[in-house]
């Protein structure tokens, strides 16, 4: 009878004990698997949201929670519109842009997307000027400078890099490089969105954002197509760096008391914080795994050893050595370890994709290279547990075995 | 103090002065006859008309901040009686249109005053908190309204700063005619001179890190709303103008945005790693 027989019928002696400590392994690893492919897709994303964002300072409502940054201008809450104007008439030193924003649902053969307004640079832009005798003093702006020249043909594509654009229209819209993919829309195209008509001016760059399922459109049509009044869910601004550092913030704070500032970095800081947390909870459970999933291995198998000492004995009776003794009892603790390493991988990248978008409203896909590291804790916690229960089998003595049953 | 437009643009800067209605009704694509029926706009044209500032007063409900706010304005202009006329605007009415979409205020925070020079420039904002104590703020020099008003229409400023003490100024004026006449700029650059000497332009000069004594004509290139892109004393050529323009144009954070992931969204940075022209400070 050879190694791989034994082992087969050994597993098969006591299934429901088998099942049982299979579907622990399973269960932990799944955990684990899940965590670690929601957090990395979801630092990944923000990582791709930040290195496209021009904005690093954003003006949100005081009730809007920083702990999800997709949501920033996603939500019920409003600010005024006026705030732009405030802000672009003060004396605050190094801002260089603004974006208002104001998200609404739009449906679209049965598909949601987000109808964002924006307003265009021309609304505003004069209005800097206007702070007085000061403004040849100190510094307004850190980018390039405008020299009124007329816009180039793809000006409006740049609002994905920019952030904000110089002209729009109240019938343009542009299209995000995922709606228009899934629309089939291109620049000239007509569409309507809450009944009315709008003109496709541009589609814009694949940015792998949320902004790639967006429309955006000028930000007085949204407001008067939404009936939600001169309002918007948040202002990026984009800032200089020397004068963040100089108390930008603290400025926009004073000005706007009623709205919540806050930086990218702050941004970042939670989300760093959150992934840490992530990561500390994903080291919860590993410690879990090796500790209880560990024990009920070792229990099982040590369990398994007393009930057939037996048999074992009569193994050894007939020749066999006590390394083969050993392998039997590793070999079925590896094989419980292989199956509940690709088990746990399989079922906990499923959670993790169907249930990621929702919890941290990212994509999330696959992630292979964790096979490997399913593997090799769930293999290892099963080998490791198993290994003194497996010694102390092959160290047995036949005779003692027979004598005592 | 002597402010001079360049000889081409005389007649364009004859019509400011002369006809506040119909600049301010093109700006926001009303006709004439709207705006001369705006009585906003027509209180400011005939403030304009005296070369005296309107203070205006942008204000949606009648309420106590706006009859404050007035009030204060009131009170200002016992004090600015000689150079400046009140103003009062009601941004829901419709005859006032004209006005509101002159200055696009229809969304800006009420009530709002405006100090409007004689040449259509707005030369101070007070958003919602107006102190008569901080209204001369609003009163600038000629030389800085002049400069203001092509600002605020997106258009890019040619200052040169010469008088009788400095060197000849010819090569400096050419340079700047070579510069306003170039078709790439010639839609979106103005130019302007001042007298150093002036004593009324000495606190725009200050800020522009002019000295009143300059012995050399000083060119100050500055882009919307405010910025000194350059600055070029003595003779200058009208190449180094626009290579000054174009350095500002492709450039970004020269003191260093903190967009993240990269300091300069365009991927060209930027002006001051590039070589500057000779006399040429940034």
């Amino acid at each position: 009878m050879s190694l791989g027989t034994l082992v087969w019928r050994e597993l098969l002696e006591r299934k429901a004990q088998m099942l049982t400590v299979a579907f622990g392994i399973i269960l932990g690893i799944t955990t684990l698997i899940a965590i670690r492919t929601i957090s990395f897709y979801s630092e990944k994303a923000v990582a791709r949201e930040l290195d496209s964002l021009g904005a690093n300072v954003l003006v949100l409502p005081k009730s809007v929670s920083l702990q999800d940054y997709y949501a920033a201008d996603m939500h019920d809450e409003v600010i005024p519109e006026e705030y732009v104007m405030r802000l672009t008439m003060s004396d605050l030193q190094g801002v260089d842009n603004l974006s208002p924003k104001l998200c609404v649902p739009v449906t679209i053969d049965e598909r949601r997307y987000s109808l964002t307004g924006i307003l265009p640079k021309s609304e505003f832009q004069a209005k800097a000027a206007w702070a007085g005798a000061g403004i040849f003093s100190r510094p307004i702006g850190c980018g390039a400078i405008d020299v009124g020249e007329p816009a180039l043909e793809d000006d409006k594509k740049s609002l994905v890099r920019k952030r904000v654009i110089k002209d729009l229209a109240a019938d343009e819209v542009l299209v995000g490089a995922d709606v228009a993919a899934r629309q089939g829309l291109k620049e000239g195209d007509s569409l309507t969105l809450l009944d009315k008509a709008f003109t496709v001016v541009a589609v814009l760059p694949e940015t792998g954002t949320v902004d790639d399922s967006r429309f955006f459109a000028h930000l007085h049509t949204v407001q008067e197509l939404a009936g939600t009044g001169e309002v918007v869910n948040c202002i990026e601004i984009v800032g200089c760096c020397k004068e963040i550092a100089a108390g930008l913030v603290e400025g926009v704070n004073t000005l706007l008391p009623d709205a919540k500032v806050v930086t990218v970095k702050q941004v970042v800081d939670t989300q760093i914080t959150l992934n840490r947390l992530m990561e500390r909870l994903s080291q919860i459970f590993l410690a879990i795994i090796v500790l209880v999933g560990g024990a009920g291995i070792a229990n099982a198998i040590s369990a398994n050893v007393t009930e057939r000492k037996r048999e074992i004995g009569t193994l050894m009776a007939l020749g066999a050595e006590s390394g083969l003794i050993q392998r039997i009892f590793l070999s079925k603790a590896l094989l419980l370890g292989l199956v509940g390493g690709v088990g746990g991988y399989a079922l906990g990248t499923i959670l993790a994709v169907t249930l990621g978008p929702k919890l941290a409203g990212v994509p999330v896909l696959p992630m292979p290279s964790l096979v490997l590291w399913a593997l090799a804790v769930s293999v290892g916690v099963a080998l490791a547990a198993s290994f003194i229960p497996a010694w102390r089998a092959s160290r047995l003595d036949p005779v003692a075995t027979f004598r005592e049953t | 103090m002597l402010v001079r437009s360049f000889a081409f643009l005389a007649v364009a800067g004859a019509v400011w002065t002369a006809g506040s209605v119909a600049r301010l009704a093109s700006a926001a694509d009303a006709g004439t006859a709207s705006a001369a029926a705006s009585p906003g706009l027509a209180a400011i044209a005939r403030a304009a008309d005296r070369h005296r500032y309107a203070y205006v007063v942008f204000w949606k409900v009648d309420g106590e901040p706006t009859q404050r706010t007035r009030a204060a304005v009131d009170a200002a202009m016992e004090t600015l009686r000689d150079k400046a006329d009140a103003v009062s605007v009601c941004v829901a009415a419709p005859e006032e249109k004209a006005t509101v979409d002159a200055f696009k205020v229809a969304r800006a925070p009420m009530p709002l005053v405006l100090a409007v020079a004689p040449n259509g420039a707005v030369t101070k904002a007070w958003p919602a908190d107006f102190q008569p104590a901080t209204a001369a703020e609003g009163i600038v020099s000629a030389g800085m309204a002049a400069c203001l008003k092509p600002l605020q229409d997106e258009k890019l400023v040619l200052l040169t700063v010469h008088n009788a003490n400095t060197a000849s100024a010819g090569p400096a004026l050419e340079a700047a005619a070579g510069f306003l006449a170039d078709s790439r700029f010639a839609a979106s650059a103005a130019g302007v001179e001042i007298d150093p000497a002036d004593p009324n332009e000495a606190k725009f000069l200050a800020d522009l890190k002019v000295s009143p004594t300059v012995d050399q004509p000083v060119t100050v290139l500055l882009a919307p709303p405010g910025k000194p892109v350059a600055t070029f004393t003595g003779a200058v050529t009208t190449a180094q103008i626009i290579a000054a323009v174009t350095d500002a144009k492709n450039g970004c954070c020269p003191d260093g945005k903190c967009g993240p992931g990269e300091c300069c969204p365009g991927g060209k940075c930027g002006p001051t790693q590039k070589p500057s022209a000779k006399g040429v400070s940034k």
